[in-house]
This record gives structure tokens, C-alpha cells and sequence, in this order.
């Protein structure tokens, strides 16, 4: 290199020196005029927030175009970049606890099930959010006042509540004399179950498989406020708590008795099954509004929606989902002032119930969410069939009523800093007693070994 | 002209001088792929290693608990199932698929049938398709009341869910799959022998069972080993295609059904870096072990006169 400098022209030598003194200078004014040329808004000191969420940047975008839309001067000052570690959440928390431990750049803002929180609460990972939250605090419904919560931290900006929610198919049930008001204890809802499917032999008043969800177990238990795996000194509740194994019992009765089409959740035969009137009920949650329309477009109008029969009628849905601030976030404020305004801020949330159907956190927009729901107009561009498939055209302009009334009984789980792991041995052993492998004692028993062993004291491995 | 030739008059090779610094040059050559090679698979991997005698949830401090991890897992009676599983795709898809890729490697290099040039492509066009994509195919075409396969023959069997029969579906896809693969595999072992001896060998007067039982078949036994060698490797590591077919919208499949690498995922993602890195270790250790084995057995077949 010094050798082909030395021999090239002299002329080309100073011509080279001028030119980078040149290049130097234009440089350095292009740096400092470059913001002002590329957008006037930038140029005020502008904060870039990153949110990681999962399923997509494009699932999230519309929320963000309504940040500009509704905070403008907000959005003058605070950029919001999105980031999709991956499909489900389990792939951003295992992004987190990359970034924690190479001590990378952290997120400002991160979506979790509130079942992923524990872990990073736990170790202090997550802002105290405290200070933050109290001017909103007055106007948050209990049941999202439980979702900011860790073992008495505020690490939470409550996002999507989960309240169990029965969806069951109006005319079929009319038809077969059952009124869901009635059903009250687990054998009621087997009798109604049976009525059905003796008046209408095609159709089941739910659906179970094998492999049910670990949704399912945690959902169920939940009835229970402190039905936890273990105690903070690691003591094991699930063979001394008699909650877990009623609700193994309940899934086995609802395998046995014949009221249940036989396929779980999630699996290739449940949407179709929706569709030809063969699962005419669903104990599930309240997100099933999104995803029902879809399932049988051609059944609008025909689905009822209540709360969960008494005998499990209170919990969530593992709670629900929420936002958290990392610890070692560098955008803490601007991150949490994003969050608010579109989630605790009735005019962000009234546009997010309206975009989503979210049933919101806040009390002061349920009035408006219930009026607006039956004056609600055909978006600009939306299709006779898009439109047929909105919930307030498909379950009725007072679809929403029900979801509130669900929030009575909402409960979040008490999950624990392993509860990842503790859903998958769970899970394991539930499926091994449906399979008739195991006796419910032994799987309960094999459930609390196999976390004995591979977990320990969840609290501090 | 006598550096050009590189021989002196005499026809020896003259001496060079040493070259300051040169025993390092071929190293420099090298550089890059040991560069590459310690970062990107040897440091993690010897980091791997140093995790699975710790308990670690993936932030924080690694805490030591010897082979505690590795006495958990040997006693786990899921992984010992979960093993199983991918030792029964890898034995089960592996013969029958071989034979059925020799087999037509044999027809479409005999130039028996017609149409050769079609058939190479239609035989290697299931592996034109992602894996996922396949999976979901599969998925459809046995779905239990609305599947393809069981509307047209009017009846309900549940190939995906059923725990005798699920493993066997995984076992139809990986030989769809993979045929065309070790189809192009052979046909291109074969045309590396010698039509010669095949030529004197029909002079001769052997029959084409016997040319091929004799000739062809051990002339293809270098490709054989590296073929079961390489597919036994790759079945032991299987993840995507049991867990598309047999898993419900992204979650992993269940045990009956499920490779061995599930347990190592699932440990990942609760978070249980310690077990997730001694089961790697363990299956590192079978698939080295099988490996061994086989290129022993095959090696000494092949050394017999």
C-alpha cells in the first residue's frame, strides 16, 4: 500500500490531500444538515423507543400509525421502532435473557404473557413502574390493577385482559332446551352436554383431545386465587393442594362422558369443526372474538356469549398481556409515556377497543365502549363480508356486556419464576393421565418430582 | 526454465532457501475458517459444555451443580421416550427409504423406462418443498375428520393424534421427503463405476441380478456408508417435520410423537439452560456412538476380499 502511494503521480498526491480535506468538510456539514434535510420533526431532539413484541412488526404497526394519528406532538418527539423477536411469546423472553446477559442493547418496551413476567421480576430485571402508574391507578379495573403486579412490584403496563369467557352456539342450544344461566355445577354442564348431543347427535357442547392446551389447565385453576405450584421456601403444593387434582378430574370427566368432540384446541380439525355446527360451545376466552368470525363466518348472529359456569367460573386466561420496562432501558419515560397514552389514556384506548376489540383496562371508557359498539360505522373501504365479520355484527351490538361482566370473577394466575418450565411438566403428566398412562395420583405426584428434580426451589434456581 | 520445470539438470529438486516466517503461511491461509470455526461453533460449544454442569436461566450467574444436570436427564423417563422416538424415524424411514432410492437411482440409470429426464424431476420434487410447507401438506392430507386421506375413504382415523399411528405418519413424510434426495445421491454413485467391468462381467455371461448383486452394489458401498452415515445424523437431530405435523398451531408436538431435540427447546424456552445444554451433550454422545458403530461395521464389510 505505502508502495503504490510513493510511486503515483505527484500531481494526483495534492489533488488526493485537497480532495479529502474536501470530502472532510462536506462530511461534516452533511451530518449536521442531514436531520433538518431528511424531516423537520426529527430535528427536535427525538427518542427512539424499541418495542419488541412477537407474531410480526405488521400486527403492531397499526397501533403506532394511531400514536402519530392521535399524539402528534407526542409522536414529534418519540419514535417508535418495533421489533419481532419472534412468532410466540417464549421467543421474546428468550430474546430478553439474551440481551440481559450480553449486556446488549435493551429494549425500552417489551410485550409479555403475564406468564413470562415472573421470571424477570423476580430478578430485578423489570423498572418499578410504581410512580408511573398511580395518576392512572384511580381509573384502572381491579382485575388490571392485579395484571401490574409481582409479589407486591408495579413492573406492568396492563395491555390485553384475558377474563374466561363461554361461547356457546345460541340457536343450537335453544333448540335443545338449555339454558347456559342454569348450568351451574360441573354435572350440570355434563347433562347439558349430554341433552345436546341426544337432540342433536352431530354436535357437542365442547371439545377436548389428548393434548389439551396448557391454556386450558392454567386457566381452569386459576378459579383458585392461591392455587400456586410452590411456596417461596420451595415447598410443593401440587399433591397437598387439592385444586390440581379437581381439575384433572374435571378434564377427564369432560374426556369420558361423551360431551366432547374429540379434538383439542388449535388442531387441524378445530376451526373446520366450528364451522359445520359439529362444537357448538367453548369454555375459552375473551380473545375469541378475534378469531371466532373467522373459524364460521357463516354462523353470525348465532353465537351467545357468557361468563364460565360457576362451578370454575373465576380466573383469566394466564392473566393476559402486558408491557414491561426493562431495568437497563435507556428510554424509560418516553417508553412508558407511548404505552399510556395508548392503553391508559381513554382516547388511545377507545381507538385500540375500536382497532382490536381489546376490552381495555380502564373504567372511565366502558360507558363509551358499550354506546359506541351499537352506533359503530362501516370503516371507509371495508367490505359487505369484512364487515359482517366485526364482532359487533357477528356475536350483536352488546357483545361487549358479557366480556365486562366476565371481569367480575377475573383472577390471575399465581405463577411462579419457572413457570415456563412448570407448564411443560404439567402438561406432560396431564397428558399421560388423559392417555389413561397414569393414575391422577401418580401424575400429580410424577408432576411434582419431575419439577423437584429439574427445577427445584422456582424461586431462586 | 529450470525454475519453470521445477528440475535441475540432474533431475533432483533444488533447495530453497528458508523464506523468513514462512511455517506460519499455510496457518494464514486457514486463518479465516479456524477464525470462524473457534467463534461461531467451538467457543459456543465448549461454552455449551461449561453450562451443563451449572443450573443458569440465561441472565444472570451460572451456579455450579457438577453432574447434576446430566444424573437428572439419565433419569428422566421422558428423554429415554423422546430418544426413542427419533431412533424408531431414523430406523424406520432409513431402510425402506434407501431401497426405494436405490432402487429407482438402478431404473432411471438402466435407461429402462421412458421419460428419465421427467422422472428425475418429479422424483426430487418433494424436496423442492420447504419442510414446513410439507408438513402442513401432511397435516390436511390425514387430518382426522376433515383430512384429505380420510374423507375419501369415509371414515376417522386419527392419523395425527392417535399414538400408535402418528409416529408412522412422520415416518411417510421423512421417506416422501427424503427419497428424492438420496435418489440423486445414488445416480450419481453409479455413474462413478466403471461401465467396463460391467461390460466384462456381461461378456462373461452374468445375468443382471447377478452384475448388480456382484458388481454395482459393492462399488456402491462408499456411497452407502456416507448415505445411512449422513441420514442417520440428520434423523437424529429431526425437529421441524413431527412438530408441523403432529404439534397444534406452533406448539411443540406431543411426547408420543416427539424427537428428542423437543427437550432440549423446551428447556430453552423455560428458561433451563443447564438440562437444554446436557441433553445436547447427550445426544451429541448417542449420534457419535451410532456414527462409530456403523462406519465400523460398514468399513470392515468393505475390507473383506
Amino acid at each position: 500500500m505505502a508502495g503504490l502511494i510513493a510511486n503515483a503521480p505527484r500531481k494526483s498526491r495534492t489533488i488526493g490531500r485537497r480532495t479529502v480535506l474536501k470530502l472532510a468538510a462536506g462530511s461534516l456539514a452533511g451530518a449536521i444538515a442531514a436531520p433538518r434535510l431528511i424531516g423537520g420533526a426529527r430535528a427536535q431532539s427525538q427518542t427512539t423507543i424499541t418495542v419488541w413484541t412477537w407474531g410480526g412488526v405488521e400486527r403492531f404497526a397499526p397501533r403506532v400509525a394511531a400514536f402519530k394519528r392521535l399524539y402528534p406532538e407526542a409522536a414529534a418527539r418519540i419514535n417508535v421502532q418495533v421489533v419481532s423477536p419472534g412468532k410466540q411469546d417464549p421467543e421474546v423472553y428468550q430474546a430478553l435473557r439474551l440481551a440481559l446477559t450480553s449486556g446488549g442493547a435493551l429494549p425500552d418496551l417489551v410485550q409479555m404473557d403475564y406468564v413470562g413476567m415472573p421470571e424477570f421480576a423476580e430478578s430485578g430485571s423489570l423498572t418499578d413502574l410504581k410512580s408511573m402508574l398511580a395518576p392512572y391507578e384511580g381509573d384502572l379495573v381491579d382485575s388490571a390493577k392485579q395484571l401490574t403486579t409481582y409479589d407486591d412490584q408495579v413492573v406492568a403496563v396492563p395491555f390485553q385482559l384475558k377474563p374466561k369467557v363461554w361461547f356457546y352456539r345460541k340457536d343450537l342450544f335453544e333448540q335443545a332446551g338449555i339454558d347456559p344461566a342454569q348450568i351451574k355445577s360441573f354435572d350440570d354442564y355434563i347433562a347439558a352436554g349430554h341433552k345436546l348431543h341426544e337432540k342433536l347427535p352431530k354436535s357437542y357442547i365442547m371439545n377436548i383431545g389428548d393434548q389439551p392446551d396448557t391454556d386450558l389447565y392454567w386457566m381452569m385453576l386459576s378459579n383458585w386465587k392461591d392455587a400456586r405450584v410452590a411456596d417461596r421456601d420451595g415447598t410443593y403444593q401440587i399433591t397437598k393442594n387439592p385444586d390440581f387434582a379437581q381439575v384433572l378430574d374435571w378434564l377427564k370427566g369432560w374426556r369420558t362422558s361423551g360431551i366432547a368432540f374429540n379434538t383439542d384446541n388449535w388442531s387441524s380439525d378445530w376451526q373446520p369443526a366450528f364451522a359445520d355446527g359439529t362444537i357448538a360451545g367453548s369454555l375459552i376466552a375473551s380473545w375469541m372474538t378475534a378469531f371466532l368470525p373467522k373459524f364460521a363466518p357463516e354462523q353470525g348472529g348465532r353465537w351467545g356469549i357468557t361468563s364460565w359456569p360457576e362451578f370454575d367460573r373465576r380466573g383469566s386466561n394466564n392473566g393476559g398481556s402486558i408491557f414491561t420496562i426493562p431495568a437497563g432501558a435507556k428510554n424509560k419515560e418516553a417508553a412508558f409515556e407511548f404505552a399510556s397514552k395508548m392503553l391508559l389514556e381513554p382516547k388511545g384506548a377507545l381507538d385500540e377497543w375500536e382497532r382490536t376489540g381489546n376490552p381495555m383496562a380502564i373504567k372511565s371508557v366502558r360507558p363509551q365502549i358499550l354506546a359506541d359498539a351499537k352506533t359503530m360505522k362501516r370503516p371507509a373501504g371495508m367490505s359487505d363480508a369484512e364487515w359482517a365479520l366485526v364482532p359487533v355484527n357477528y356475536f350483536g351490538a352488546d357483545f361487549m356486556q358479557p366480556i365486562f361482566d366476565a371481569f367480575d370473577g377475573y383472577q390471575v394466575p399465581a405463577f411462579d419464576p419457572a413457570a415456563a418450565a412448570e407448564l411443560v411438566l404439567m402438561s406432560r403428566n396431564t397428558e399421560e393421565f388423559l392417555a389413561g398412562k397414569k393414575t391422577r395420583d401418580q401424575a400429580l405426584h410424577d408432576m411434582e418430582a419431575d419439577m423437584k428434580a429439574q427445577i427445584g426451589n422456582p424461586y431462586k434456581s | 526454465m529450470e525454475r519453470a520445470s521445477g528440475h535441475t539438470a540432474g533431475g533432483r529438486r533444488p533447495r530453497r532457501a528458508p523464506i523468513a516466517g514462512a511455517w506460519f503461511t499455510p496457518y494464514l491461509f486457514i486463518a479465516p475458517f479456524l477464525l470462524f470455526f473457534c467463534a461461531i461453533f467451538l467457543g459456543p460449544a465448549l461454552y455449551s459444555l461449561y453450562l451443563s454442569f451449572t443450573r443458569y436461566r440465561g441472565f444472570g450467574t451460572p451456579r455450579w451443580v457438577g453432574l447434576d444436570n446430566y444424573a437428572i436427564v439419565l433419569n428422566y423417563h421422558t428423554f429415554w421416550q423422546l430418544l426413542r422416538n427419533s431412533v424408531f424415524y431414523w430406523i424406520a424411514h432409513s431402510i425402506p427409504m434407501m431401497l426405494i432410492a436405490f432402487l429407482l437411482a438402478i431404473l432411471v440409470h438402466s435407461k429402462l423406462a421412458p421419460w428419465l429426464k421427467l422422472f428425475k424431476a418429479v422424483i426430487f420434487l418433494p424436496q423442492m418443498l420447504a419442510t414446513v410447507a410439507a408438513a402442513l401438506l401432511f397435516q390436511n392430507f390425514f387430518g382426522t375428520r376433515y383430512g384429505v386421506l380420510d374423507s375419501l375413504l369415509g371414515v376417522e382415523i386419527p392419523w395425527l393424534t392417535s399414538q400408535s399411528l402418528a409416529p408412522w405418519t412422520v415416518v411417510a413424510m421423512l421417506i416422501w421427503r427424503d427419497t428424492g434426495y438420496w435418489f440423486i445421491i445414488f445416480l450419481a454413485g453409479l455413474t462413478t463405476i466403471n461401465p467396463d467391468i460391467d461390460d466384462a462381467a456381461r461378456i462373461d455371461g452374468a445375468s443382471e441380478f447377478q452384475r448388480l448383486l456382484r458388481i454395482t452394489i459393492p462399488l456402491m458401498r462408499p456411497t452407502f456408508v456416507f448415505a445411512f452415515l449422513v441420514d442417520a445424523i440428520v434423523t437424529l437431530r429431526l425437529f421441524a417435520e413431527p412438530n408441523v405435523l403432529a404439534g397444534k398451531s406452533g406448539a411443540l408436538a406431543p411426547d408420543f410423537v416427539a424427537p428428542v431435540l423437543n427437550l432440549i427447546v423446551q428447556n430453552i424456552r423455560g428458561g433451563q439452560f443447564g438440562l437444554a445444554a446436557a441433553i445436547g451433550w447427550l445426544l451429541f454422545v448417542v449420534i457419535a456412538a451410532i456414527s462409530f458403530v456403523m462406519f465400523r461395521v460398514m468399513r470392515q464389510r468393505n475390507t473383506v476380499p
